[in-house]
C-alpha cells in the first residue's frame, strides 16, 4: 500500500491490486522449513516410493470395477422410459469415497468421450442448485482439457470459474439439450479429427454420466424431483446414473417411491470390501522385504484395531502410516544410514565423526559393546574403523534377517491359511502373522499349537500339497538365501519322506494281537486296556511320519526362519516402535485431552512453574481451573462451594492469615467454577442450595 | 353439431386412436367433442385427472397434435422458477427466433399475461388461431399459478386460449373458486388390463396358450401392482420364465396337462418375484433369482465399534430410559427377567409407536455398558455417529441445539438384528417384550 501524500484529512480508498500468478499459486509445502535436514530429504524419498505402491495397489483393486463400471455406462440401453442407473454399493469407509469417485470419474472421462458430472450433497440443497451444477459441469468437461484438470483439483475450484463462464440464468436442462445437439452436429462434421484417440475408445456415442456419490446424504424431495426431471429429458439427452449407496441396497428403495423408481433401470454393482483393500496394501506395500520401513507388531496391530473397529478408512490408515513413517525418521537421528542395502559399507565408511557417534548410541548396539567388553570374547571394537566394520557387519546381519523373516512368514501363511475358520488361532491374512510374529515367538505361542493339533488331523494329499507349496516358494529366485537354502533341503527331506509313507496300519504286526485279545476280554480292566493298545496301534506310518514332519517344520525351519528382529543389534533403527506416539497423535481423545490438561497442566502449557512431584500436588502457579478442578476431586458427590472457595484461597494466598476473601479471589474463583461447569463436570443442584454436584468420577 | 361433415372428420380420428389405445373409447369421445375443431368455441381451462400410467399425457396429446392445433407442454415439476415455466410456452407462442432477437424476457406470470394480452391486440392472426397450454403433473405449481394458468384466458382476453392441467392427484383439491371441467380417466380394470396385454401377446405361440399365461399372471400380479407400465415390463419377463421348460424341449405345446404343468414350474418363481415389484426393473430379477444376500440387509458391513453404537442407539430407541438400570447393570438378571415378562404388552405398543428420541450420553452410556471391551472415548468414535447418521442408519432430532443433541434410530429391526448376530450379540435379550 503505498503512503498517502494528501495533507487533507479524508478516507482513501486502495482497490486490491490484482494478484498476479495467482493461478499458479500452489499450497506451500508444509515441510519445506525441513528441506534441508538429511532426515527429511531420506523421509521424502522413501514416503514417495511408499504412497506410489499405495496408489498402485489401489488401482490394481479398482481398476476391475472401473472398467466394468464404464462398460455398462456406456452399453446400457437408454430406453424412452427408463434411465440406466448404476448402484454402487460401496461401503461404510465414507472419508474413502472420494478418492474411489474421482478414479472412477478420471477413468471415465479418459476412456470415453462421455461428459460427468459429480454432485456431492453438500452443493446440492435445492433442485436448482443441482440441476445448475449439473449443467456447469457437463459443459465445461468439454472445455480445455487443462481445465478440466483444474476442476478435479478441490482447491483452484473457485478460481476455475473465471475461465469457462456460463451464465447463471442459462444453466438450465432446455440449454443443455441444446447444447448437446451442437456437439453431436459439430462431431458429425468433423469426425477425422479425433480419430487418432477414438481407437483405444469405446466406440459408442458420448454419454452423459451423473455421478451421486453420497446418495444417502441428498434430500429426498430434491432428489425425486431431480430424477424426475431428468426422465423427462431422457430421449433427448443420453442420461446415465451412478448412485453411491454406502449402506444397503434398501436405502434407495426407502428414499425414491414407486413412481420414482420405475423411472430407472437399475444394475448392482458392489466394491471390493474394505478389509480387502487393508489385507492388499499392508501385504503387498509394507509387509515385504523391499519396503524401507517396518513397523513392529504392536504399532501395527494398533493401527489394524483403528481399521477394523473404527472406521474401515484406509485413507486414514495410510495418513497414519505416513506419520509413522515421518516420527520415525525424525526422532532418530541416524536411520537413513541404515538402510540403504547396496552401498551400506560405503555410507557407512563415509560417515561423519558424530554421525559415528550417535550410531554408537543406539541402544541395542551399544547393550553389544557392553557385553563384549565385560566378556572380552570376541574382543570390543578399539578404532574407529573398528567400530564401522562391526556396524556394517551388524546391519548386514539384520537386512538378512528380516529376509529370512518374511520367507518364514509366507511358509507359515501356506501351512495354515486354509484351516477350517474355528481352528484359525493366528488368522489368515499376512498382517495377522506378522503381528504375532513381531510380538511374541510364534512358535511358542498357543494358538500355534492349536494349529498344530488341527494340521495333525490333516490327510496325506493335503498335507504333501501344503509342503510341495512352500517347496515351490521356497524355489522362488528373490528368496535365495543360505538359511534358506538349508530349509528348502530339510523340506524336500520330509516332503520325500512323506510321500513314501503308506498310509495303510501296518496288519502284519496288528494281526496276531487280535485272537489273543479275544480271550483276555473277560475283565473289565482287561477291556480298557485292550482300547488303550488299539488307539496306540491305529498309527500308521503315516500319521506316523506326519508328526515327525510338523515337529521339524516347527523345530527346524520355522524356528530357523522365524528370527526374533527385536533382539538383533539396530533393530530400533529400522522397526518402528512407538505405539504411544502413533495413538496420542492419530487418535484425539477430547474428553481424555480435557482430563489431562487439567490434572498436569504443565504437560500442555509446557512452563517450568506447574512441574509436579506427585498426582495429586496443587500449586500455586497452576491455571485457576486447574486448581478448582483439582480441589473438587477431594469431594464425595455434593461440593460446598464455600468450603470450596476457602481452599481455593488457601492454596492461591497461602500467607494470609484473615478469614477475609478480597473480590479479586472470589472473582476468579467464580469464573473458574463456571467455567467447570461449562466444561460439564459440575451442576447446581436443588437439594442444597449452596453446594453443586460433581458429574465426574473416575473409574 | 349433428351434419354429417363433422363426423366425416371425426371418424379417422377416432379409429385411429381408439385402435393405439384400447378401452380408453369413452374418454377418447369426450376429449374429441371438446377439441376436434379447435376452431369452435374453447374451453377456457380443463383438468385431466387419473392415476399413473392410464394414458392421460400420451392420448391427450396425440389428439393435439393430430388435431394440428398450438399446444405448448411444460412438465411442472421442471419449473422450479417462474422463467422456466413461462419462457417455454412464449417460445412456442410466439416463435423461439422473435423471442431471441427482440429479447423477450418473462419472469413472472403479469409479465407473462402481459406480452399475451398485448399480442393478441396487435396480431390478428394469433388471435384468432386457438392455442392451448398443457400442464403436466400441474400439483407442483404455487396456489397463485394455478389460479392465473385457470383462467388465463379470461385474464389475457383471448377467446380460444385454453389451459389443460393434467394431474395425478385428485381434483378437488385445488381450490379454484369456480368449476372447471374435469376428465378422469379411471385405472384399468382386470379386463381392460388382459385386453391390453393382449394386444402385444408374442406371434410364435398360440394364441389359447397366452390367454391361459395372462390369466395365471394377472391372477398373481393384480394384488400387488396395476400400474400398467409395471406390468407391461413383468409380463414379458415372467413369459420368458414361463416358456423356458418349452424352449428348453423339456415340455411339448401338446401336452395334455401342459398347463398344470407349467404352473407348478413357475409358482415358485411367482411367489418370489411378486416380492420385487417396483424396485426397479433390472436389479430385482437378479435379486430374485439369487439367494437373499443380496436384497436382504445382511450386506451392511461395519466397522466393530460401529455395530455396538448402532445396537446402542436401536436399544436406546426402543427401551424406556426407566428399565436401563435393570437392563444393563451387572447382576440385575432377575430385575430383568421380571421386567421382560411384565411389560409385555407395554412393550410391543411402544413397538408399534416407533423409535423415541435419546440423548448422547444415554447413547454412550448404553455403548459402553454391552460393549465388553474397554474403549477410549475418542474422536473416532463421534465420527462414527456422524458417519451413522450420514447413513441414515440413526437421524439428528433436534440439530438447532448444540447443547444436548437427541437423536433416534432410523434403523428397521432386522438390520440390527443381522448386525448383532454378526457379533454375536442377541438383541432380543435386551429388548423388552420382544
Amino acid at each position: 500500500m503505498d503512503p498517502t501524500n494528501s495533507i487533507s484529512e479524508g478516507v482513501f480508498a486502495f482497490n486490491p491490486k490484482p494478484k498476479k500468478n495467482a493461478k499458479n499459486k500452489k499450497a506451500p509445502n508444509e515441510f519445506a522449513f525441513f528441506k534441508h535436514n538429511d532426515w527429511y530429504k531420506s523421509f521424502d524419498s522413501v514416503w514417495s516410493e511408499i504412497h506410489q505402491k499405495v496408489v498402485e495397489e489401489e488401482n490394481k483393486i479398482t481398476s476391475e470395477l472401473q472398467s466394468k463400471v464404464n462398460k455398462f455406462a456406456h452399453s446400457a440401453e437408454s430406453s424412452t422410459d427408463t434411465i440406466p442407473t448404476i448402484i454402487m454399493l460401496t461401503g461404510v469407509n465414507l472419508s474413502d469415497h472420494k478418492q474411489l469417485f474421482k478414479n472412477i470419474d478420471d477413468y471415465i472421462l479418459n476412456n470415453s468421450k462421455s461428459f460427468t458430472a459429480t454432485l456431492w450433497a453438500d452443493s446440492c440443497t435445492n433442485i436448482r442448485n443441482m440441476i445448475e451444477s449439473l449443467v456447469y459441469q457437463i459443459e465445461t468437461t468439454g472445455g480445455e482439457p487443462d481445465s478440466e484438470y483444474l476442476e478435479h483439483d478441490e482447491d483452484s475450484d473457485s478460481e476455475e470459474h473465471q475461465y469457462i463462464s456460463i451464465k447463471r440464468a442459462n444453466q438450465t436442462l432446455p440449454h443443455l439439450v441444446n447444447w448437446f445437439n451442437n456437439l453431436e452436429a459439430n462431431q458429425a462434421e468433423e469426425p477425422t479429427k479425433k480419430k487418432s484417440k477414438t481407437e483405444t475408445e469405446i466406440t459408442t456415442s458420448p454419454r452423459i454420466i451423473i455421478i451421486l456419490p453420497d446418495f444417502e446424504a441428498h434430500d429426498e424431495k430434491v432428489l425425486q424431483d431431480f430424477i424426475l426431471i431428468l426422465s423427462g429429458y431422457g430421449s433427448k439427452l443420453p442420461i446415465v446414473f451412478i448412485f453411491g449407496v454406502a449402506s444397503m441396497i434398501s436405502a434407495v428403495h426407502d428414499t425414491l417411491p414407486n413412481h420414482v423408481i420405475s423411472k430407472l433401470s437399475l444394475e448392482l454393482f458392489k466394491t471390493p470390501r474394505s478389509k480387502d483393500f487393508l489385507n492388499s496394501t499392508i501385504d503387498s506395500v509394507f509387509l515385504t522385504p523391499d519396503c524401507p520401513f517396518m513397523i513392529s507388531g504392536k504399532v501395527l496391530n494398533f493401527l489394524n484395531e483403528v481399521f477394523l473397529c473404527y472406521d474401515f478408512s484406509l485413507k486414514g490408515l495410510i495418513t497414519s502410516l505416513k506419520f509413522c513413517i515421518m516420527d520415525h525418521f525424525f526422532e532418530s537421528g541416524c536411520t537413513q544410514y541404515c538402510w540403504p542395502r547396496k552401498n551400506l559399507a560405503d555410507v557407512i565408511n563415509n560417515l561423519a565423526p558424530e554421525q559415528l557417534t550417535n550410531l554408537k548410541r543406539v541402544p541395542s548396539f551399544a547393550e553389544l559393546i557392553e557385553k563384549r567388553k565385560r566378556t572380552n570374547d570376541p574382543p570390543p571394537p578399539k578404532t574407529a574403523q573398528d567400530y564401522k566394520n562391526l556396524i556394517i557387519e551388524k546391519l548386514k546381519e539384520l537386512h538378512e534377517s528380516i529376509k529370512v523373516f518374511y520367507v518364514g512368514l509366507h511358509c507359515l501363511q501356506i501351512l495354515v491359511q486354509d484351516l477350517p475358520e474355528r481352528d484359525l488361532p493366528l488368522g489368515s491374512d499376512l498382517r495377522e502373522l506378522y503381528i504375532k510374529a513381531m510380538i511374541s515367538t510364534i512358535i511358542e505361542s498357543n494358538e500355534y499349537e492349536e494349529c498344530m493339533k488341527t494340521l495333525r488331523f490333516s490327510s496325506k494329499p493335503a498335507l504333501i500339497e501344503k509342503l510341495k507349496k512352500i517347496l515351490d516358494y521356497l524355489k522362488k529366485p528373490e528368496v535365495q538365501l543360505p538359511t534358506v537354502e538349508n530349509c528348502r533341503r530339510k523340506v524336500e527331506r520330509l516332503l520325500k519322506k512323506i510321500e513314501t509313507a503308506s498310509p495303510e496300519v501296518n496288519s502284519a504286526s496288528e494281526s496276531p494281537s487280535k485272537s489273543p485279545s479275544k480271550k483276555m476280554l473277560q475283565k473289565r480292566g482287561d477291556l480298557s486296556q485292550y482300547c488303550l493298545e488299539l488307539q496306540q496301534k491305529k498309527m500308521s506310518e503315516f500319521e506316523i511320519v506326519r508328526e515327525e514332519v510338523l515337529k521339524t517344520l516347527t523345530s527346524e525351519v520355522f524356528n530357523e526362519l522365524l528370527v526374533k528382529l527385536t533382539k538383533l543389534p539396530f533393530h530400533e533403527e529400522l522397526i518402528y516402535n512407538k505405539r504411544s506416539a502413533v495413538k496420542e497423535a492419530m487418535i484425539g481423545m477430547p474428553r481424555g485431552a480435557v482430563v489431562r490438561a487439567l490434572a498436569n497442566p504443565q504437560k500442555a502449557l509446557q512452563c517450568n512453574c506447574c512441574k509436579l512431584r506427585d498426582e495429586g500436588e496443587i500449586l500455586k502457579t497452576m491455571p485457576d481451573i486447574c486448581i478448582v478442578y483439582k480441589l473438587h476431586l477431594r469431594w464425595a458427590t455434593l461440593i460446598n462451594v464455600y468450603d470450596w472457595m476457602l481452599s481455593f484461597k488457601s492454596i492461591v494466598e497461602p500467607k494470609s492469615e484473615d478469614d477475609e476473601i478480597s473480590p479479586e479471589i472470589h472473582a476468579r474463583f467464580t469464573q473458574a467454577v463456571a467455567d467447570l461447569q461449562f466444561l460439564g463436570y459440575i451442576k447446581h443442584t436443588n437439594v442444597k442450595k449452596d453446594h453443586v454436584v460433581r458429574l465426574t468420577f473416575e473409574r | 353439431m349433428a351434419d354429417g361433415s363433422f363426423y366425416f372428420h371425426l371418424h379417422p380420428l377416432k379409429e385411429k386412436l381408439t385402435k393405439k389405445y384400447p378401452r380408453r373409447d369413452n374418454e377418447i369421445n369426450t376429449l374429441l367433442g371438446l377439441f376436434a375443431v379447435p376452431e369452435e368455441q374453447m374451453l377456457p381451462s380443463l383438468i385431466v385427472y387419473g392415476l399413473s400410467s392410464t394414458g392421460k399425457t400420451s392420448i391427450l396429446l396425440e389428439l393435439l397434435t393430430l388435431v394440428k392445433v398450438k399446444h405448448c407442454v411444460v412438465n411442472c415439476i421442471e419449473a422450479y422458477t417462474n422463467r422456466l415455466l413461462l419462457k417455454p410456452i412464449i417460445e412456442t407462442f410466439l416463435g423461439q427466433e422473435r423471442c431471441e432477437t427482440e429479447n423477450i424476457r418473462c419472469d413472472s406470470i403479469m409479465q407473462f399475461v402481459h406480452l399475451l394480452k398485448a399480442e393478441s391486440k396487435s396480431n390478428k392472426t394469433f388471435r384468432e388461431s386457438p392455442h392451448i397450454i398443457v400442464l403436466k403433473n400441474c400439483n407442483k405449481l404455487s396456489e397463485i399459478q394455478l389460479q392465473a394458468f385457470a383462467r388465463i384466458s379470461e385474464l389475457t382476453e383471448k377467446d380460444n386460449l385454453c389451459c389443460i392441467m393434467i394431474t395425478q392427484i385428485v381434483p378437488s383439491q385445488f381450490n379454484f373458486n369456480y368449476p372447471i371441467q374435469t376428465i378422469v380417466f379411471p385405472q384399468y380394470s382386470k379386463d381392460d388390463l388382459l385386453c391390453i396385454l393382449w394386444s402385444q401377446r408374442p406371434p410364435e405361440y398360440p394364441e389359447e396358450f397366452y390367454r391361459d399365461y395372462l390369466n395365471l399372471f394377472l391372477g398373481y400380479f393384480l394384488h400387488v401392482c396395476r400400474d400398467l407400465k409395471e406390468l407391461k415390463n413383468w409380463v414379458k419377463i415372467v413369459f420368458n420364465k414361463y416358456v423356458e421348460p418349452i424352449e428348453k424341449k423339456e415340455l411339448k405345446l401338446s401336452d395334455s396337462n401342459l398347463r398344470s404343468l407349467l404352473f407348478r414350474a413357475i409358482k415358485p418363481y411367482l411367489q418370489k418375484i411378486t416380492n420385487c415389484v417396483y424396485l426397479g426393473t433390472d436389479f430385482s430379477i437378479k435379486g430374485a433369482v439369487e439367494p437373499e444376500s443380496k436384497l436382504g440387509n445382511s450386506a451392511i458391513d461395519l466397522p466393530m465399534y460401529t455395530k455396538y453404537l448402532l445396537i446402542a442407539a436401536y436399544l436406546a430407541s426402543f427401551n424406556s430410559p426407566k428399565y436401563d438400570k435393570r437392563l444393563y447393570l451387572k447382576g440385575s438378571d432377575k430385575a430383568k427377567k421380571r421386567a421382560a415378562i411384565k411389560h409385555t404388552a407395554e412393550k410391543s405398543v411402544k413397538q408399534c409407536l416407533g423409535p423415541k428420541a435419546f440423548s448422547l450420553n444415554r447413547l454412550l452410556a448404553i455403548f459402553y455398558a454391552i460393549c465388553d471391551e474397554p474403549v477410549n472415548l475418542t474422536v473416532n468414535i463421534y465420527s462414527q455417529i456422524a458417519s451413522l447418521i450420514e447413513l441414515r442408519l440413526m437421524m439428528h432430532t433436534n440439530s438447532d441445539n448444540l447443547d444436548e443433541p437427541k437423536f433416534k434410530t432410523t434403523a428397521p429391526f432386522s438390520c440390527v438384528e443381522d448386525v448383532g448376530k454378526n457379533i454375536k450379540f442377541d438383541l432380543k435379550n435386551y429388548l423388552l417384550g420382544v
